[in-house]
């Protein structure tokens, strides 16, 4: 699969094109503006999305209703929604091309015990890290009697609410086989799986129903990807007062599913995966690196648990089998990719055409035969390379300023996948690990309730020739990507914050 | 509302010129008033900017682009007040002769 699904460069032995300018499939500038200038409408075609269930979904919520294609590119076609990618056009590679590379020679499964998470509770070097014993909220909290700017006591109790439900959901809601809710008592659960056919209706339009369902729960994206297993951790840190180090592997094989005390198994016949995204308050990440921008963190991660698990129980309820996941069981954004969600940026994050790189992941690993959602290009790559303001922004300088590689600087970073490491140490510890600067900075950023970012953002999808810089220029005169104090945020009508739920 | 405004002005703009050209005796030619009205134009364009901007609360932002965007229309509206609008003086030999005459 994985070879399959590497550029053309893996497949022919060339060397590899970034997504940059492929020459041999990438879209030529004038012919992509040749394509915006002369769309038109030719609704209701959009990729996985069929015509009536569609416009009948449509009437429910925009969030789904299919995609206006613009034109043909030599890899797919160019198709604008407002509901999916905020008015963003976007190039779906229907070709079974993905917008980034790796290695098949060195890409592994990563080890869960590699990550900063992780390696918080094992690793010498983390454990006893001078973070660890100042604690930050203690200096800031106590030490400014609840009055620092932008961290104050209003600012901390927001903080700490928003972290609820993500708090409790550990052995809860990312439970694999809990059936919560009414799908027991319905007796959903022993009707047998579901057969779209019974409805009248197509496994296309199956999907589109699930993926509603996940917006209903509280998502504010959601895409289907055929699950890559390179995507999965190899194991399950598990560690016990006795094994600080302790792992458990994770087994994709057979037909068992079972969180066992020896492994974890998930069975083959789970080859899909729903991936989420759950956008966070613009106002708040604004106000990064104060506390409210964690509070748009902790929120995002309590939406994560809770939806995630409902959709997991919904699927369930139809009679698959569903695994939640919030960072657990396997990367997220690789994954979100794959799913249609958006492209890499250079902070290392998930880029969305809708809400930047200002969301938060989780997904649901299912055995029920969803239809692929196709993955994205909409430039950002190109714009990243020219752009820098994330790096440059970094107060840890964990973001690098360096061109893409096959390798990081982190031990946790894992090797083979061609992109921009960011050495995560660094990240993790500024500021007792509250900071959202690189997407506070992040161009990408900017709400879709205004004519002036979709006119920037055609540009940016065109790929004009030294636009991006000049952009991003404009960008930094303009005045965005600046800290809004907590004052400014407490002052706002809360009924025009920038939400998941707000109508663009 | 701001965008009525502005299209109002600039509407309004158009219609003063027309006059203007009549009172003056103005033969200005097709291409001229196309000059013109991309003009008009491009200073909708600047002025929309700046509105949506204030709108979404970067007063920076709307000083800087109004700045940046707007020289370019301060510009062409100066060549085209001297070009284009401006009253024909008569020749000065014929002025001269008429008053020692």
């Amino acid at each position: 699969m994985g070879e399959m699904r590497a550029g053309k460069g893996a497949e022919t032995g060339q060397p590899r094109h970034g997504t940059g300018a492929p020459p041999e499939g990438g879209m030529d500038r004038r012919r992509f503006l040749k394509v915006l200038g002369t769309g038109t409408a030719t609704a209701g075609i959009g990729a996985g999305a069929p015509g009536a269930f569609a416009a009948g979904i449509t009437g429910l919520g925009t969030a789904l209703a299919a995609p206006r294609v613009l034109g043909a590119t030599h890899r797919g076609v160019v198709v604008e929604s407002e509901g999916e990618y905020g008015s963003f056009p976007v190039e779906q590679l229907t070709d079974g091309r993905l917008p980034y590379e790796y290695d098949p020679d060195l890409l592994r499964p990563m080890r869960e015990k590699s990550t900063m998470f992780s390696r918080n509770v094992w690793d010498p070097e983390r454990r006893n890290r001078p973070e660890v014993t100042e604690s930050v909220t203690r200096q800031n909290l106590v030490g400014g009697e609840g009055k620092l700017p932008n961290q104050t006591r209003l600012d901390y109790a927001l903080m700490a609410a928003a972290w609820r439900h993500a708090s409790m959901s550990g052995s809860r809601d990312y439970d694999w086989d809990g059936l919560g809710g009414q799908v027991r008592g319905a007796g959903l659960d022993r009707m047998g799986p579901w057969d779209p056919g019974d409805l009248h209706m197509s496994w296309e339009e199956a999907t589109l129903a699930v993926r509603h369902a996940a917006l209903f729960y509280g998502a504010s994206l959601a895409g289907v990807a055929e699950l890559n297993p390179l995507w999965l951790y190899s194991d399950h840190f598990a560690p016990s007062r006795d094994d600080r180090e302790r792992t458990i592997p994770v087994i994709y094989d057979g037909d068992r599913f079972e969180q066992a005390e020896d492994a974890w198994y998930i069975p083959r016949s789970m080859n899909r995966v729903i991936a989420l995204a759950f956008e966070e308050d613009y106002h708040a990440i604004a106000n990064s690196p104060g506390r409210l921008a964690s509070a748009a963190t902790g929120n995002g991660y309590s939406r994560m648990a809770v939806t995630s698990s409902q959709l997991s129980d919904f699927i369930r309820g139809l009679g698959y089998r569903a695994l939640p996941a919030g960072n657990g069981v396997g990367l997220s954004i690789p994954i979100a990719i794959d799913a249609g969600l958006g492209q890499l940026g250079r902070m290392g994050l998930l880029v969305t055409p809708k809400y930047g790189p200002r969301v938060r992941l989780a997904k649901v690993i299912t055995d029920m035969p969803l239809v692929p959602s196709v993955p994205i290009d909409f430039g950002v790559t190109e714009f990243c390379e020219a752009c820098m303001l994330c790096a440059t922004d970094c107060p840890s300088e964990s973001v690098t300023t360096g061109p893409m590689t096959y390798e990081g600087p982190s031990a946790s970073n894992n090797p083979g996948a061609r992109k921009w490491y960011t050495a995560v140490e660094g990240c993790y510890d500024f500021n007792g690990f509250s900071c959202s600067n690189c997407k506070r900075v992040c161009p990408f950023n900017k709400p879709n309730n205004s004519w002036l970012h979709r006119l920037i953002r055609r540009m940016i999808e065109g790929r004009i020739v030294g636009a991006d810089r000049v952009m991003v220029q404009f960008d930094q005169a303009s005045g965005y990507g600046v800290q809004v104090e907590d004052t400014e945020f407490w002052k706002m009508d809360g009924s025009k914050s920038i939400t998941a739920r707000e109508e663009m | 509302m701001p965008e009525l405004i502005i299209g109002a002005a600039a509407a309004g703009s158009l219609v003063l010129l027309l006059r203007l050209s009549e009172s003056r005796g103005l033969a200005v030619g097709g291409w001229k008033w196309g000059v013109t009205v991309a003009g008009l134009l491009y200073l909708v364009f600047v002025l929309m900017v700046v509105v949506e901007f204030l709108r979404e609360g970067t007063p920076k932002g709307a000083m800087v682009m109004g700045t940046v965007l707007g020289f370019p229309a301060v510009v062409w509206w100066v060549l085209l007040g001297r070009l284009v609008f401006r009253r024909k003086s008569a020749p000065v030999a014929e002025s001269e002769g008429g008053t020692n005459g």
